[in-house]
């Protein structure tokens, strides 16, 4: 199988998985709306639907760019060439975290001369669907061990893998490999991508609740929220650990080692199932207690 | 969950001030509080929301529907719920623990204070049970008052 058909195939399939995951989601989205919620409810389910759509698509058109100018214009914009394409993905998730904050921020507080407010202590950070940190967790830990294995393998010049041979006569190394040079600072990269995640998770545990609505509500409302924030991170961390899967894969296979190969085939792998973590709901774990009925929010 | 204590403030639109009370009470609390343990409050009324905050925290805790140890929210949470100032729910924890009856840790926050609560167990099972005989029989709240204002006068006086 040739290069060019591996990432033809790899293109089809990362296409396909997209539209399918779009279609489940509207789907279940377009249910929720006919499963008889309130206008209340929807105006505040919809404030978080735009909000993280709008966060979305900043990132995903950061995401385009980034993938367009930073391989080009800015390849040489560091000592490392090609550096700030590989900090792409990590970039563009806190591009996507930093517009979900902002919205976050931005939430409505209560006005008027009627206000009234539980007494029940909130968590420190928003509890998101547990399938969700559960994706975000599994593509953080295969992005450090990826970039640690990589670094060891590395030439030392951090760029470059070496030949696979045992014959001493015949040398060379093959590139751009994410040796330390690249795994380093992408491994801060995604570090703060991490850190700037809990400062969202934070605001959307503080941000002021919804007035007349029920705890259970404001909990449901919150976890969506949160769901939809590690969501986008984890599709990050899988673009990240990808893009290092490839080009390493790629630098590997030139240097005949026979990890090369699989490595290229698992890139885009991780990137279906990154995409198809998207379609997790939210009620699926501890947060389903807190999905309300009509009756409560209309209450 | 025991209801909230009403609101001081003006009577919203088409209610009317008890005539029987000593002072000002709404008939109905200006805002429908949640179930559960919250606290109203009315904006427009003269008293400062602080004081409203710490009033209705200081009678939940005295009723005993905010048992010793219950974890209070934090300062910023409550305030963004509210909708004020954060020094303004500052002000209201920091009356409270003066008067004994929440402390503050750093690592717990605000907690409900032991022995912060009001009269003894039998006292209390009383007024429960004077309560729970209102609401059965359709009382209102503040005719409750004006009752046990008049009882508390006729001891005074016997």
């Amino acid at each position: 199988m040739t290069e060019a058909a591996v990432i033809i195939g790899a293109s089809v399939l990362l296409v396909l998985v997209l539209a399918a995951s779009l279609i489940v989601v509207l789907l279940r989205d377009r249910r929720a709306v006919a499963g008889g919620f309130s206008a209340a409810a929807d105006a505040n389910a919809g404030r978080i639907r735009v909000t993280y759509v709008s966060a979305a698509a900043v990132g995903i058109v950061f995401a385009f760019w980034a993938y367009a100018m930073l391989p080009t214009a800015f390849v040489n914009a560091t000592n490392t060439p090609g550096l700030l394409a590989a900090l792409g993905p990590s970039l563009a998730g806190i591009v996507y975290v930093a517009a979900a904050m902002l919205g976050e921020i931005t939430w409505p507080s209560p006005t008027g001369a009627s206000r009234a407010a539980y007494l029940t202590p909130r968590p420190a950070f928003a509890q998101p669907a547990r399938r969700a940190f559960g994706a975000l967790w599994l593509w953080a830990a295969l992005l450090i061990l990826t970039l640690v294995v990589f670094g060891f393998l590395g030439a030392s010049d951090g760029r470059s893998i070496p030949l696979n041979t045992t014959d001493p006569r015949i040398g060379g190394a093959a590139g751009p490999f994410p040796g330390w040079a690249y795994g380093v600072p992408m491994l801060a990269g995604a570090a703060l991508l991490f850190a700037a995640t809990l400062v969202a998770l934070h605001l959307i545990s503080r941000r002021p609740a919804v007035p007349g609505a029920s705890a259970r509500y404001d909990l449901y409302l919150r976890a969506r929220s949160a769901t939809n924030l590690v969501k986008g991170v984890q599709l990050a961390l899988a673009a990240s650990c990808a893009g290092a899967l490839f080009f390493g894969g790629n630098a590997a296979s030139t240097s005949e080692w026979p990890w090369g190969a699989w490595a290229m085939i698992a890139s885009p792998v991780v990137l279906c199932l990154s995409i198809l973590a998207l379609t997790i709901p939210v009620g699926t774990t501890a947060e389903h207690a807190g999905a309300p009925s009509p009756a409560e929010i209309l209450r | 969950m025991s209801a909230p204590r009403p609101a001081p403030g003006p009577p919203p639109p088409g209610r009317e001030w008890s005539s029987h009370a000593q002072k000002p009470v709404p008939v109905q609390p200006p805002l429908a509080p949640p179930r559960g343990s919250a606290i109203a409050l009315d904006m427009s009324s003269g008293i400062p929301p602080y004081e409203q905050i710490r009033s209705q925290l200081g009678s939940l805790i005295a009723s005993g529907a905010l048992t010793p140890g219950s974890r209070l929210p934090t300062v910023r949470n409550l305030a963004a719920d509210l909708g004020v100032a954060v020094g303004t729910v500052t002000r209201a924890y920091r009356e409270l623990e003066a008067a004994g009856a929440v402390h503050s840790r750093r690592r717990t926050g605000t907690v409900v204070a032991h022995n912060a609560r009001l009269g003894s167990s039998a006292v209390q099972s009383a007024v429960a049970r004077l309560v729970a005989a209102a609401r059965t029989s359709g009382m209102p709240d503040d005719d409750v008052l004006t009752l046990v204002r008049g009882a508390l006068l006729s001891a005074r006086r016997g």
